[in-house]
């Protein structure tokens, strides 16, 4: 019954419902839209991160092996037998457990046999180059850091594991220039020299295959991407740097971590596991997020703000200029609580229908932006993505919770204070 | 008049003086295998480095600038060729298509970088100063500071003792672009080699030690130095393609 009559009312003062519907709405439209895109890049962030950067939701190293890997590798690398350990105590998780793969960093010269330059190695398991560009969180959210010759490179070094990938300027400086395949083969057999565990300089022979690119001023210069077979056979060891776990749900990355940690501790092994939003670990990612989410926080903020003001506002001009119909109301033995509740009520209406049309707005323009393909670079990303906006149901259904507790909350409390004055100052206002 | 008198006199003495200490340096560098005719001798570099130890060998073959270097040991080492072309130099194993261009300042093993292994050409490479004279070890001997003439040698700077008696580079410093050393080394001549029919030391051990943490160094022993006269066809990198 009050529903109906708080349904009503709405349309007794049809310009002061608009104004206050307009502005739940622009609010509503904001923070869903601005959630879209905040969601669309920390997916792409995460894709990079996890997948593309081959870090794995967990990376599981020798104790200290994070930090100490680079200066003394034979010490801290993890031999089979390491790995082996390691795989059994994952085979309780296994359920849980995409795919696992394995990481071997260095750095040495790669040589055109006329003049040399340093590189700075990621060496990866074949399976897992297969495996990263067939993902879905990859094809879904980073598939603009996925060129085709990532995916021929990823198909050379599973046919042979000799095969290189390497940043666009490290080729310049070898006076190596894209596109690679019209090389002649001569040309593009390049030799990586490097310090065997050994401690012994030693080379091997490579042959380039595809170019990519790192994001990072710092790091264009010197990145080369090749096989784990490739790297073990130039640093002379059996031993990897990190083996790389991949989950099938994300979600999941932080209590599989703690267990595994807990069960290392527990049985005494010498390995530390790692998540692949540690600040160590994908320092670009965290860095990267941290702006992201200060400054949707800011946004966020100052659009809650905004909202509540307005809301506030027309509840209070919309009170004022009712205070004679409340204390008619109060006169005719409608209880305080029951009049609060009667104009909290139109403030929850109004809220429905300015979020109704917000989200079909806001999916109207999504689409439109969508459609247009403005693009943009994320900070730490290879190359500019599309201006995505992918608002999700339950950034509606939040927003929409969020907007309802809002004005709810603001017309009851505003309503429940203007009730405390006696029915005769009500009925004599003049509404001012 | 008087003025231009002595400031003759200072420009004769500093000439002199550089030229003494070139010459100094022309001849140091014979006993450390910079002779023109070709000499072919044996290394054994033995490396301790953060409580490990190990040995590796060498065959060196040099001839004025250019030296071929074979390793001969340890086992799964035995193949790989080091050629210095002047101030080039390069890496080469069997298993490689192509020669791989090298620093001379890459380590080669524990603190012995890739170029202390061959033939010394200080009296090319660096420009020599006269610090000063002193004693060392009951010998007088002269301080000379080298600077390097070009950046892709071994060191910037060395600080080089050579013996006044025997000429020889008994002591070296070597030192970082600010002049702190980072190295140290002593070496020995207990090998002789006829050149032109006269007996001429040959440096016979270098002790290079870090200057920061002593336990950590390489020795480099040089055995049965013998002149021999080399082909030019082993330096020239284009016969390692394959």
């Amino acid at each position: 019954m009050t529903w109906s009559f708080a349904f009503r009312n709405l349309f007794r003062n049809a310009r002061r419902s608009v104004a206050t519907g307009i502005a739940i709405l622009v609010g509503f439209l904001g923070l869903v839209l601005l959630g879209g895109f905040i969601f669309r890049v920390e997916n792409t962030l995460q894709a990079q991160a996890i997948y593309l950067k081959y870090k794995g939701h967990l990376s599981i190293f020798r104790k200290e092996g994070l930090e100490k890997f680079a200066t003394d590798p034979s010490r801290f690398q993890l031999l089979p037998v390491d790995v082996e350990k390691i795989q059994g105590v994952l085979k309780d998780h296994q359920d849980e457990i995409d795919w696992t793969g394995s990481t071997l960093s260095g750095v040495g010269l790669l040589s055109n046999g006329l003049k040399s330059t340093p590189y700075s190695l990621l060496a990866v398991d074949v399976n897992s180059f297969e495996q990263v560009q067939k993902n879905k969180m990859v094809r879904t959210w980073a598939k603009e850091f996925v060129t085709s010759e990532d995916e021929a490179y990823a198909k050379a070094v599973a046919a042979d594991p000799t095969a290189i990938s390497i940043s666009i300027r490290l080729g310049e400086l070898l006076s190596l220039y894209p596109p690679y395949e019209k090389l002649s083969e001569e040309t593009k057999s390049l030799q990586m020299a490097g310090l065997s565990y050994f401690g012994d300089l030693n080379a091997v022979n490579s042959e380039l295959r595809g170019s990519h690119s790192t994001g990072s001023e710092f790091s264009e210069n010197t990145s080369l991407i090749g096989s784990l077979t490739l790297a073990q056979d130039l640093f002379q060891t059996e031993g990897i740097q990190s083996l790389i776990v991949f989950l099938k749900d994300r979600t999941r990355t932080h209590d599989l971590l703690a267990s595994l940690n807990q069960r290392f501790a527990d049985t005494q092994m010498p390995y530390q596991a790692y998540p692949f939003d540690d600040q160590d670990i994908s320092p670009s990612y965290v860095g990267a997020k941290g702006f992201l989410f200060v400054m949707s926080g800011f946004f966020i903020f100052l659009i809650c703000g905004a909202v509540i003001l307005s809301i506030l506002n027309s509840l209070t001009m919309g009170i004022l200029e009712r205070t004679r119909e409340i204390g008619t109301l109060r006169a005719l033995g409608f209880k305080r609580l029951q009049i609060s509740w009667m104009l909290t009520q139109e403030s929850l209406w109004l809220t429905t229908l300015a979020s109704l049309a917000g989200a079909v707005l806001a999916l109207v323009i999504s689409m439109i932006v969508n459609q247009v393909n403005f693009r943009f670079t994320p900070p730490g990303a290879p190359k500019s993505i599309q201006f995505l906006l992918t608002p999700e149901w339950d950034l509606f259904v939040y927003s929409y919770l969020l907007f309802m507790i809002l004005s709810g909350v603001g017309s009851f409390v505003m309503s429940y204070w203007k009730m405390k004055s006696k029915v005769v100052d009500l009925l004599s206002d003049a509404g001012a | 008049m008087k003025k231009m008198i002595g400031l003759a006199i200072l420009l004769f003495a500093s000439l002199a003086q550089a030229d003494m200490a070139l010459d100094l340096l022309k001849e140091s560098d014979k006993a450390r295998g910079n002779l023109e005719g070709g000499i072919t001798w044996d290394s054994e570099v033995e490396t301790h480095e953060n409580g490990n130890a190990s040995t590796r060998e060498f065959r060196i073959r040099a001839k004025g600038v250019n030296a071929v270097v074979d390793a001969l040991a340890p086992a799964r080492n035995k193949g790989e060729v080091y050629v210095f072309n002047d101030r080039n130099m390069w890496f080469f194993k069997p298993s490689l298509k192509k020669p791989v261009a090298i620093s001379a300042r890459q380590k080669l093993s524990g603190q012995a970088a890739n170029g202390d292994i061959a033939s010394t050409h200080y009296s090319r490479d660096y420009n020599p100063t006269l610090e000063k004279t002193e004693t060392l070890n009951g010998e007088k001997v002269h301080v000379l500071m080298l600077k390097a003439k070009a950046n892709n040698l071994t060191y910037d700077q060395i600080r080089y003792w050579i013996s006044d008696k025997s000429k020889k580079a008994v002591k070296a410093e070597f030192l970082t672009l600010q002049g702190e050393p980072f190295k140290r080394a002593t070496l020995e001549y207990d090998n002789t080699v006829q050149v032109n029919g006269k007996p001429l030391q040959f440096v016979s051990k270098i002790e290079i030690t870090d200057a920061k943490m002593e336990q950590n160094k390489s020795i480099i022993r040089y055995k049965k130095p013998k002149l021999e006269s080399q082909p030019d066809a082993i330096f020239n990198i284009n016969n390692l393609r394959r």
